[in-house]
């Protein structure tokens, strides 16, 4: 059931400016796969290439288990088992934690428009296994007390937590998280290493990781790769990686515009000497 | 959406523990089974669905969580277990597995640390011990207890990557006693006839507020007495309902979700965890709630604050409905009759505004309230009773099983503990000591018979609470070693000087100080949250708790309100002076007990320079 995500030859043009250069890499099953590199170094816009937001050009590839991804619309990714847990948080902010959650079960739900206005046996017997999934994750994450909260009210690293929730409502077999830790505590992001940790264990779920937080990252990846404005620069372990001459230079010399005084940036350095 | 089956209708009413031939907890445990096996026992909330289990159930997962400890190595008749866990069905499943094999429970605080954790399984014995979760088997597997055999544990999240081979799941526990060669009815009874009322069922560890814990041997009569005498103060019924949360291991949870079920047949609720309490509480509105006094204060403080942050309509609605309220209140404690327009104001003043309030409280189908534990402010029991929540205050100890004093009846007589247990004789020593004799007095202190000898002297345990009569009620006035002299020879009790200063929703906890001093000083922790909402109402900015006690408009704030407060005390009981606590007390920081009370001896070491700075300048 477990796939891997096999990309050749990503190439992304936006504008006049090449976001991303023959990017190869392949993610295996059940791993989490970090991708850092300073900012503007083409990560996010990596994953806007697998969710069908952007079009890389068309010798490029990414391949999830023996499905293509590139060429479809967004919610045909999502319909293949991809989700997204975004940067920012992107709830229904006025509804509850278990109706975003719900919401996250929308491509697993075969009833239609009709037969739910009627709310037919069939419709309320998925409407009950859906929740009891739901509920399932809500344990899993730790989400009981703030169940029937409209997220709005919730903290942020509870939204974040409950954005994770929707992801994985999805059944998804490759899950895209980007920046899952950034603006978090400690304690917060102690608690999202440990999900981590437990969604590839229990569930069995492929993970792209961005952060910038090189403790966090470099924690919980089997497999770091290192883009550098839109190039692979290094890719491999994460002990393999930290060693790497070229990916030291692009963090504390090579890159432009990259800002030592936030607090998580500081840190990868520290993590890169080690 | 949930699956509650409706109630079946069984009100007896039931004043006496009637237990015939039955006269220990399993025995009691197998005539449910037999008389009321249909009825529903236990009630859990399990992935946003309420589960139920029959008493018939609740016996037949006992007898296969006792085989279940049996196969994994506890001896019938000489062994003991330990549980640490929070509040679940598992829980009492595993305890009264254990009493049914003659093997005594042991109740551990699932906030105790790895040390003390380690300092009770080693001193109790116990050859299996069931935890709630990760965290909790984390802390005995960096404890060396080589005679530990197996650890169940009930939460199964996160043990892939544990290779300890004595790790077993509650499930495992479950199937194992299943399948058990020896598991059959009759084998069952065997055990259960073996029981005898004179044993050791349950083994409390008190946390004291000094020393290592000592663990409370108490027996099956030791409950049972108790039991008996509180249920003549205030019987209990047969359609009873209770939501569980306080920590088991504390002699009156227990008595709550285990001991009192068994002998009235009330229904106990699970809910999700510590967190969703509330919510449980409203979805379930039990018939039976208690509180320690911290519940009681936290649940009026947060209505204070919501209460002055909703709408000036609402603001004013509920100020004249409380004074409405408060004059019934005054009227009715003093036994006088209430005037036809009172009457009416206040049945208004229910129905537009206080009942709004107890639904929110999930207290709103409440028969039977009681705060006990510790002492609590006699205004804020006022308060609840305004509302038309009489609670209840009581008293005893883990050394009595429980219960010693109730408030009966109807009688209104705050500020009292109430009145005397039939099951215990009450004496006051010479220096206003409590002592009590009778069947619930325990066994003594399990392994430290010199403790024992000083607790329980020719029969009467010695409290260490000191009190008075008060009409037929008890009034107690203090520990005995916390009785502060102060230094124009008058005896000042702290905790009512504290207990009056809480009241204060910004208050969280205070600790006064003041013995062979001129004058009483008071150091406080502000309450986070209501603290933190009042500051952002000012539009005061802060970060941590650090920096909002530190801020001067809070310290001026507080200082106001502890001087607002203090002026209502008699003269020797003012507090002159008060600081407020950089940090919160802790319980990992031996500054509480498990039970949440404050260590004075520890404070009053850990704050010795702050102390004495509040005593170098005049006041």
């Amino acid at each position: 059931m477990t796939v891997g995500l096999t990309v050749r030859d990503l190439t992304l043009h936006l504008g006049g400016v090449t976001a991303l250069s023959n990017v190869d890499l392949t993610v295996h099953p059940s791993t989490v796969h970090a991708l850092i590199g300073p900012n503007g170094a083409g990560k996010t816009s990596f994953f806007n290439c697998i969710s069908g937001f952007y079009r890389p050009t068309p010798t490029s590839s990414v391949v999830l288990g023996e499905d293509e991804l590139l060429g479809r619309r967004p919610d045909q990714v999502a319909q293949l088992g991809v989700a997204r847990v975004f940067q920012n948080v992107e709830l229904f902010g006025r509804a509850t934690t278990l109706q975003n959650m719900m919401m996250g079960r929308h491509r697993l739900m075969r009833s239609t428009l009709l037969s739910d206005a009627l709310w037919l046996r069939r419709t309320r017997r998925e409407e009950t296994d859906h929740r009891a999934r739901v509920e399932e994750l809500i344990e899993f994450l730790e989400m009981e007390d703030v169940r029937d909260v409209a997220t709005h009210d919730l903290p942020y690293g509870m939204q974040k937590r409950v954005e994770l929730g929707r992801a994985l409502a999805m059944e998804p077999r490759l899950l895209l998280l980007d920046e899952p830790v950034a603006g978090m505590n400690t304690e917060e992001k102690e608690d999202v290493a440990r999900f981590v940790l437990d969604i590839k264990r229990l569930l069995n779920v492929t993970m792209i990781l961005i952060d910038h937080d090189m403790h966090f990252v470099m924690d919980l990846a089997d497999h770091v790769s290192v883009l550098e404005f839109g190039t692979l620069i290094a890719d491999g372990t994460p002990g393999q990686v930290q060693g790497d001459e070229r990916v030291i230079e692009a963090y504390l010399g090579g890159a432009e515009g990259l800002d030592l005084s936030i607090d998580g940036q500081d840190s990868w350095v520290g993590a890169l000497r080690r | 959406m949930n699956a509650i089956s409706p109630l079946t209708v069984r009100t007896r009413t039931i004043d006496r523990a009637d237990i015939g031939e039955h006269d220990t907890f399993p025995k009691l445990l197998r005539r449910n089974a037999r008389d009321r096996g249909e009825q529903v026992a236990l009630r859990w909330k399990e992935l946003g669905v309420w589960r139920e289990a029959t008493w018939e159930q609740y016996h037949q997962r006992v007898r296969d969580v006792a085989f279940g400890l049996i196969g994994l190595g506890a001896t019938p008749g000489s062994d003991s277990i330990a549980i640490l866990a929070d509040n679940c069905v598992e829980w009492v499943l595993a305890d009264l597995a254990a009493q049914s094999i003659g093997v005594v429970s042991v109740g551990v605080y699932p906030t105790n640390t790895a040390p003390q954790v380690e300092y009770i399984v080693q001193h109790a014995g116990c050859s299996v011990a069931v935890v709630y979760d990760q965290e909790q088997l984390d802390k005995l597997l960096e404890s060396d207890l080589p005679g530990l055999r197996a650890i169940v544990v009930v939460e199964e999240k996160g043990l892939a990557r544990y290779e300890d081979s004595r790790i077993y799941t509650f499930e495992d526990l479950e199937s194992l006693g299943h399948k058990h060669p020896d598991n059959d009815p009759e084998q069952f009874d065997r055990f259960v006839d073996d029981t005898t009322t004179d044993d050791v069922g349950i083994i409390v560890y008190t946390s004291g507020t000094t020393g290592q814990p000592k663990g409370a041997m108490i027996s099956h009569r030791n409950v049972l007495a108790m039991a008996d005498g509180w249920l003549q103060l205030t019987p209990f019924r047969e359609d009873d309902t209770v939501v569980s949360y306080l920590p088991l291991c504390h002699i009156l949870e227990r008595c709550m979700s285990v001991f009192l079920p068994l002998l009235v047949g009330s229904t106990v609720h699970f809910g999700e965890g510590v967190h969703t309490i509330s919510k449980d509480l409203r979805e379930i509105a039990p018939t039976v709630f208690v509180g320690v006094p911290r519940i009681w204060e936290k649940m009026h403080a947060t209505h204070e604050v919501s209460i002055s942050e909703s709408s000036r309509m609402n603001r004013a609605m509920f100020r004249r409905g409380m004074a409405i309220a408060e004059a019934v209140q005054r009227r009715r404690e003093q036994g006088q009759s209430l005037p036809l327009g009172l009457r009416v104001g206040y049945w208004l003043a229910r129905v537009l505004v206080l009942d709004a309030v107890v639904d929110q409280l999930g207290l709103r189908r409440s028969r039977f309230l009681m705060c006990g534990a510790a002492p609590v402010a006699p205004e804020i029991l006022r308060f609840f009773d305004a509302l038309g929540l009489p609670v209840r205050e009581a008293y005893g100890q883990t050394e009595c099983a429980g219960l010693a004093t109730i408030h009966s009846g109807d009688q209104r007589r705050y500020g009292t503990v109430g009145h005397l247990s039939p099951a215990v004789q009450v004496r006051l020593a010479d220096d206003g000591e409590i002592l009590l004799r009778g069947d619930s007095v325990f066994r003594g202190y399990h392994r430290n018979d010199e403790a024992t000898a000083r607790t329980v002297v020719d029969g009467w345990l010695h409290t260490g609470d000191v009190g008075t009569m008060d009409g037929d009620c008890l009034r107690i006035t203090d520990r005995k070693k916390d009785i502060i002299i102060t230094a124009g020879g008058k005896n000042v009790s702290p905790q009512e000087v504290e207990n009056h200063l809480k009241l204060s929703p910004y208050v969280k906890e205070a600790v006064v100080i003041g013995d062979r001093r001129k004058y009483l000083v008071a150091l406080v922790q502000i309450d986070y949250e209501n603290t933190g909402l009042w500051a952002e109402r000012e539009g005061i900015g802060y970060t941590n708790y650090k920096d909002l006690a530190t801020t001067p408009e809070v310290a001026d704030m507080v200082t106001q309100e502890v001087r607002r407060l203090s002026d209502q005390l008699a003269r020797v009981e003012q507090v002159k002076k008060v600081s407020i606590l950089t940090k919160e007390l802790d319980e990992d920081d031996d500054e509480l007990t498990a039970t949440q009370k404050v260590r004075r001896k520890v404070i009053e070491e850990r704050y010795h320079e702050l102390i004495e700075s509040l005593y170098t300048e005049v006041p």
